[in-house]
């Protein structure tokens, strides 16, 4: 059998560079430790109850329920799995009531505090009274994304602040303007064990680095120095477009015909996500659910990333108050230290792997603060670390000044 | 990177031998879920996710457990006995599995300025576009050409040990093996092209 193998080694026939790029695209997950001995506790169960049968029947049910239910609360507990979040901002969520475990009911707030819905609509009062025009259509916000480092000894984060200057007018030149805020260990205790990693400031992942869920391993070395301001002019596919919706660019005309009464937003909305839903079918999705993330991602780009009327942005936050599975969670404060209510929900990021979203609020303005999304990873040492990645909004709407343009350009 | 069956030596019971013994001593089944579990749950993470790997891959030893008495040295090892099982165990997941490749396929790129970004953004930017290529093409691939391929991507699974853990023929084999060169061929030929100009 083994001169078979030699001449029809399968390796022949799926090439190792093939091979190399499905490893690297769906990744090399290494079982976490708990699950091991979850798994061999359960093993060990079946077998002490059939030890004490001769002969166990087939469709024999002994103990298999509790042992299976056992396994699955150990998976709810291991529910908060990891991912990268820089890689979510557009795929598929998932909208459904929080499950009612003890994984979450801590989260849950007093009765006493204002509900999502109170929230949302506060929210969306103060949107009407937003300024309807100007020069620019500016979005200010600093991106921060944890990682851990190549040896799982710590998590690092990495920070990059943008600002979006926007022009309507023809005559008006549009603008990105960028920095990298520069790398370094996420709290105290990586601190402590970055120090005792040597204090480095340049990381290389290796390109097979174990990755988990939809973690990307950085191409290039990270580096924890600052980089240079810098500005773009927007050019190429970003001409004369005002933005992203649910991921694709529209133009001024396409955001000024959005609908400002809410009914006619939702109609909006939701003949948008039909659409392509029908142009690029998910075959395995529930298409109903598919709908209703795309529905949520639309309001939330129309609140905090489109120039869409105050009328329209006030509806988005009304719809979002009539969805299901969004929470209050309380007063909070936002990674620039700003308070804010919270708003949360899960995302689905895949099967079975959700990520927790807060949305934080100024009811007083009615602006978004930060978005922020929050799943836990282990560490080389077993440690259960936060991943947190977030945008914060510094500066969302109209404006009649000018951008601020550094020397350096690109 | 890829595992393989960690070789007999003297003093150490065989798989076959194990099962064997499991008959009488069930505990004795808990080796080779040490010799083999990390290999079943990486092949079976790859397909549906960690998440869902959790339990699947600690299922997939329960049912070997318990059709350990069926088991025939005869028609191959444990280890792609296992892998077999947990492929049959992954057809129940077959849109879960789905739904995974076309969340990959549809990660989005977000870049606002076509040439702004550092170099390693714009690295990251092009391998995501051919890692969606790659994830769209996977998501498209019939049932049974999907299996093959993770099982040679993660069980480094030859075309007999395939057909033995599948309990197909092996010419069924070799002609799905066929088919999925030709197509990642044809998905893959850009992201050659372009991983080859980012270098450095």
């Amino acid at each position: 059998m083994d001169e078979l193998h030699d001449d029809q080694d399968s390796r022949h026939l799926v090439e190792p560079r093939h091979v190399d790029a499905v490893l690297l695209l769906l990744g090399t997950h290494e079982p976490p430790l708990a699950v091991v001995e979850a798994g061999r506790a359960r093993l060990l169960a079946e077998a002490a109850a059939t030890a004490t049968v001769s002969d166990p029947g087939p469709g024999r049910k002994r103990l298999r329920g509790r042992l299976v239910g056992a396994g699955l609360s150990l998976a709810v507990a291991a529910a908060a799995a990891v991912a990268v979040p820089a890689v979510l901002s557009g795929s598929t969520i998932s909208v459904e009531p929080w499950p009612t475990t003890s994984v979450t009911a801590t989260s849950v707030p007093a009765t006493a505090g204002p509900t999502a819905r109170q929230i949302l609509l506060a929210a969306a009062v103060a949107m009407e009274r937003a300024p309807a025009d100007g020069a620019y259509w500016r979005i200010g916000m600093v991106t921060q994304v944890m990682l851990t480092d190549p040896t799982r000894a710590y998590v690092l984060q990495e920070g990059r602040s943008e600002e979006r200057w926007l022009a309507k007018r023809p005559d008006l030149r549009s603008w990105s303007i960028w920095q990298e805020l520069g790398v370094k260990p996420a709290t105290p205790r990586d601190e402590a064990a970055w120090r005792a990693a040597g204090a480095p400031t340049s990381w290389r992942y290796p390109k097979d680095m174990k990755t988990e869920q939809l973690f990307a391993v950085p191409f290039g070395p990270l580096e924890a120095a600052a980089g240079e301001r810098t500005a773009a002019r927007l050019h190429g596919r970003w001409k004369g477009t005002a933005g992203e919706l649910t991921g694709e660019l529209v133009t001024w005309q396409e955001v000024k015909a959005i609908p400002g009464e809410p009914g006619a937003l939702r109609s909006y909305l939701e003949e948008r996500a039909a659409r392509r839903l029908a142009a690029d079918p998910d075959p395995g999705a529930d298409a109903e659910e598919s709908r209703a993330q795309l529905l949520l991602q639309g309001c939330l780009d129309v609140i905090s990333r489109l120039p869409a009327s105050p009328e329209a942005r006030a509806s988005a936050y009304r719809i979002l108050a009539s969805l299901p599975g969004i929470r209050a969670e309380g007063e909070t404060t936002d990674p620039l230290g700003r308070r804010g209510q919270a708003l949360g929900y899960r995302q689905e990021i895949e099967p079975g792997l959700f990520t927790r979203v807060l949305l934080v609020v100024d009811p007083a303005t009615g602006l978004p603060l930060a978005e922020v999304r929050t799943n836990t990873t282990t560490l080389a040492d077993g440690r259960r670390a936060e991943l947190r990645s977030s945008t914060s909004y510094q500066a969302i709407g109209w404006t009649d000044d000018r951008p601020e343009l550094p020397a350096h350009r690109e | 990177m890829r595992m393989t069956a960690p070789p007999d030596s003297p003093g150490r019971l065989d798989d076959a031998a194990l099962i064997e013994q499991s008959r009488h001593r069930p505990e004795s089944f808990a080796t080779l879920y040490d010799r083999y579990f990390a290999d079943i749950y990486r092949y079976v993470a790859a397909r549906v996710g960690a998440q869902a790997a959790d339990d699947l891959a600690s299922e997939t030893f329960l049912v070997a457990f318990r059709k350990r008495h069926h088991f025939d040295p005869g028609r191959g090892v444990v280890r792609h006995w296992l892998y077999g099982i947990a492929t049959n165990l992954l057809a129940g997941h077959r849109r879960s599995e789905a739904r995974r490749l076309e969340a990959l396929a549809r990660v989005p790129v977000e870049n606002p300025a076509e040439g702004e970004h550092a170099d390693r953004v714009a690295a990251r930017v092009s391998a995501a576009g051919a890692g969606r290529r790659l994830a769209a093409e996977l998501s498209r691939l019939p049932d049974g050409e999907r299996d093959v391929l993770f099982l040679v991507a993660y069980g480094d699974l030859s075309y007999e040990e395939i057909a033995q853990a599948l309990d197909i023929p092996p010419g069924t084999v070799a002609s799905r093996l066929h088919r999925v060169r030709g197509r990642l061929r044809a998905a893959l030929d850009d992201l050659t092209a372009e991983s080859g100009g980012s270098d450095g």
